[in-house]
């Protein structure tokens, strides 16, 4: 208990200061609160898509790997909108976030590529001389983001070495 | 050469060491390690190795500012083995590095090798590196020793050797499984584990080179090639370059038996595959993590090792990365986490001296393919597999990736084969809603992450439904390894989640790890009875968590249920009223059903455990219906996943009983506590007594191509 309310002030507070430096792109809030998961104005007329990390991949797994959803095939190089936590990492690639389905950090000096991290995770591309955006690669653990961005599907080598299936693009 | 020789020997250099020690350049490294005489030793303390078995010869060598180095000699009991010059650096066997090493090195400094070296003359051998800069400067490192164990012409050979490895199986993890299955009355168990019956038994020190607490790497690996080595580091010695590939070799059982009578291998984990245990019993590596390098490795130098059987989880390794590759209108996504920067490429001497292949950067390799190609059969869940092994004529090389990491552990993989059966379902309290085959943790619910359905048994959950138990992978593995089997087998089995689930202090799942690993052990035992020229070793790679029988449960699941909810984290509840100890813990008696486990593992009197390597944690004392995460699952974190507890500090943080962890992190860690290790078969009496984890690689020598008398 002592654990999750911590947590839970953290992603308050920074709720707060990121609704009122990023609201145009991002929106963030509290797990504890689903309820004020609105999307923000969206940058389109239309609104985005909403895709969740239960809908990326049919199951069970098949003998060749993993295999898209007919949604994710769907929603490919469209805007879509996503809700994540957003992986504490060392050290923070400039320009890149990581949206997880569950609160994970990962510490590339001690664990390198045998950490924690879940295939279903979406890579998040943004403009990394945005200072608001860049803020928030200083987060703490536990931070629950609402993403707004261009869908890409398929496998492509990240800067880091790690391999991204599912993009997110900022504009 | 005699041990008295060596020491006149070593007296003798002291006076040129004693010119020479104010002398640049400086020589920072030499490997093998081994501590200097000088220090007080009467023996060597680190490098040791059987007659002819291969290791390399490295030394790191840092020159004066404004000086290069231009040649070293490696020199074995006074003779020139070899001589290497800047000039003529790379060639052959041997390699004069500059680049690609680690900071903190002077400016110029060189990492020189000699690979493949071996030496068949038993006995203490004194090594000296010899270092020569462009300013003519010359200095000397005349400390260094290695020794080459001879063994004794005795009678009859083994012919196979098991080895069953539980990681992180200390005696606790033995002791609270035994409870579980047998019971006790009147102070005596009604039976034993088949570990048990081993008919000797001995205890190991587990250290690794850099600690008194290893890691799975050198845990496994210091078995197997007799030698230490750092943590994170498998069938390596450290060395001073980034490549995390190139690190000096010492040669694996598998291979030297392989190279010297033709030894198959097989490597069976509930692991995934690129794990440190498995791993540790084949490829060279000073990283642990480097997935893709170390499954490519497995085929690429199966003419090293004699690989014909790997099973286990991580089938995200050997699935093509085809980045940005479009079939049939569409990318290609299959969940691989194959990368340039895991893979490997070995330096042109490690290739020429150890004949391994020289790899590629290729993470777009189809590696199931090319096991395919290359002869072995696949199989992707346990419905295969059966198949596989029916016939009369097995498969000679056979690949098992049933997950795509590690493999769901015991108590999950029981549940989810109850679930599918009514008639046990209706039996597992732990369970199922009878009849149902849904599985035992209810509807599913909608969350921000998720959309709504129903949930299923938790191998549903993950993806996995089809699974193997361990006891079915070794049966399979033996199968396939005695098919045919002239020249005999290497077979390693590794319960991995004992350790895995003790890291998450996750009691019920990992008394079940070890009851799995104990009926695949009883399937070792079974053959060995059959091929009595075959040495079977039960033992673990370390104690995983500190984990102490410290009683039993005093009141019934409903009442701890009632305690949870009405007083929650209150220790004079929780702690107080529900914790039996000495007599307040009587003997549990659980129901074992015909699969082998348990009917509930929430007995009123079951079997507590605290732990004396947590973390932070909440107890209940009850069994967790859902397993913590483990977040490498490509289905972690989606529903229901999702509502599994992250990790230990977590798990049950609205109502248990909150216990402060005495380590950093949020899991347990393993402890330097030794370990228990039984013997039976041919060979067994070697391992008696108390010894260190290398020795273990010299007993199994001694029974595979010394002998024993019998």
């Amino acid at each position: 208990m002592k654990s999750a309310f911590k947590s839970l002030i953290l992603k308050s507070s920074l709720t707060l200061e990121c609704m009122a430096l990023c609201m145009s792109m991002i929106a963030l809030n509290a797990l504890a609160a689903p309820n004020a998961l609105a999307a923000p104005s969206s940058l389109s007329s239309l609104p985005p898509s909403t895709i969740k990390f239960g809908d990326l991949y049919k199951m069970p797994v098949g003998p060749e790997g993993l295999e898209p959803s007919e949604k994710l095939l769907n929603l490919a190089n469209q805007r879509v909108s996503m809700l994540g936590y957003v992986v504490t990492q060392t050290p923070i690639v400039p320009g890149r976030i990581i949206l997880s389905p569950l609160p994970i950090t990962m510490d590339d000096e001690d664990e390198r590529l045998a950490d924690d991290l879940p295939a279903t995770a979406v890579f998040v591309h943004f403009d990394p001389t945005h200072e608001a955006i860049t803020q928030l690669l200083d987060h703490p653990i536990g931070t629950l983001l609402k993403v707004q961005g261009i869908l890409s599907v398929g496998l492509q080598e990240e800067a880091d070495g790690r391999v991204s299936t599912i993009r997110l693009t900022i504009e | 050469m005699s041990r008295f020789l060596v020491s006149l020997s070593l007296l003798a250099n002291l006076f040129l060491l004693a010119s020479n020690a104010y002398s640049d350049p400086l020589i920072s490294r030499v490997t093998p390690p081994s501590k200097p005489y000088h220090q007080g030793q009467n023996e060597p303390v680190t490098a040791r190795f059987l007659t002819d078995q291969r290791f390399d010869l490295q030394t790191t060598v840092q020159p004066d500012a404004g000086t290069t180095i231009t040649q070293v000699r490696f020199v074995i009991d006074g003779k020139e083995l070899v001589k290497i010059s800047a000039q003529n650096s790379n060639t052959a066997n041997t390699s004069f590095v500059t680049t690609g090493l680690v900071e903190g090195l002077k400016p110029n400094s060189a990492v020189v090798s000699f690979r493949g070296y071996s030496n068949k003359q038993e006995g203490i051998h004194h090594l000296v590196v010899e270092a020569t800069q462009s300013d003519l400067k010359v200095t000397a490192d005349e400390w260094h020793v290695f020794e080459i164990v001879g063994l004794q012409r005795l009678g009859s050979k083994a012919k196979n050797v098991i080895i069953f490895l539980g990681d992180g199986m200390g005696a606790t993890h033995r002791t609270a499984a035994r409870i579980v299955a047998k019971s006790y009355e009147q102070g005596k168990a009604n039976g034993r584990l088949a570990m048990d019956t081993f008919p000797v038994s001995g205890l190991v020190m587990t250290a690794s080179l850099n600690s008194i607490v290893t890691d799975s790497s050198p845990g496994m690996s210091n078995y197997v090639t007799g030698n230490k080595a750092n943590n994170n580091e498998e069938g390596v010695f450290p060395d001073d370059t980034k490549d995390a590939f190139d690190n000096p070799r010492v040669e694996y059982l598998s291979e030297y038996l392989h190279r010297i009578k033709g030894t198959s291998l097989g490597l069976v984990t509930t692991a995934d595959v690129f794990d440190a245990t498995p791993a540790a019993n084949a490829v060279h590596t000073s990283d642990r993590g480097k997935g893709s390098g170390i499954v490519d490795q497995y085929l690429d130098d199966q003419n090293l090792t004699g690989l014909r059987v790997l099973m286990g989880g991580g089938r995200k390794w050997f699935l093509p990365n085809a980045s940005g590759k479009i079939e049939k209108n569409q990318p290609v996504i299959n969940g691989s986490q194959r990368t340039a920067s895991s893979d490997y490429v070995l330096p042109d001497d490690l290739v020429t001296g150890w004949g391994a292949a020289k790899g590629a950067k290729d993470p777009e390799r189809n590696l199931i393919a090319d096991f395919r190609s290359a002869g072995w059969q696949y199989a992707p869940n346990y419905s295969v597999l059966k198949d596989a092994i029916s016939t009369k004529n097995p498969p000679h090389q056979l690949l098992g990736l049933f997950t795509f990491s590690n493999m769901n552990v015991a108590f999950d993989k029981i549940n989810g084969r109850r679930c599918a059966s009514e008639a046990s379902a209706s039996a597992f309290a732990n369970g199922c809603a009878a009849g149902t085959g849904k599985g035992p943790f209810g509807e599913g619910i909608e969350t921000p992450l998720s959309s709504s359905s129903p949930r299923g048994s938790v191998v549903h959950d993950f993806g996995f439904p089809d699974q193997p138990m361990l006891d079915e992978m070794t049966d399979a593995a033996l199968k396939v390894l005695d098919h045919d089997n002239d020249k005999g087998f290497i077979l390693m089995v590794e319960g991995a989640s004992i350790d895995k689930q003790s890291h998450l202090m996750d009691t019920d799942r990992w008394i079940l790890e070890v009851l799995e690993f104990d009926r695949a052990v009883a399937m070792g035992q079974r053959y060995a009875q059959a091929h009595p020229d075959t040495l079977v070793i039960v033992t673990a790679d370390h104690e995983c968590s500190g984990a102490s029988l410290i009683g039993s449960l005093k009141v019934n699941r409903d009442t701890v249920a009632k305690n949870l909810a009405s007083d929650p984290g209150k220790a004079a509840v929780l702690r107080d009223k529900q914790v039996g100890v000495y007599e307040g813990a009587g003997f549990p008696r659980y129901r074992i059903l015909a699969d082998g486990y348990p009917a509930d593992t929430d007995i009123q009197g079951k079997v507590l455990i605290g732990y004396g390597a947590n973390a932070d944690r909440y107890e209940t004392w009850l069994s967790n219906p859902r397993p913590t995460s483990d977040s490498q699952q490509p289905f972690i974190g989606v529903e229901p996943l999702n509502t599994y507890p992250a990790h230990p500090a977590a798990r049950n943080a609205e109502n248990g009983l909150f216990i402060a962890g005495q380590v950093p992190g949020d899991n347990a860690v393993h402890t330097g506590t030794d370990v228990p290790l039984g013997a039976m078969g041919r060979g067994a009496t070697l391992f008696t007594g108390f010894f260190d984890n290398t020795d273990v690689f010299f007993k199994i020598g001694q029974a595979m191509l010394g002998g024993v008398r019998e």
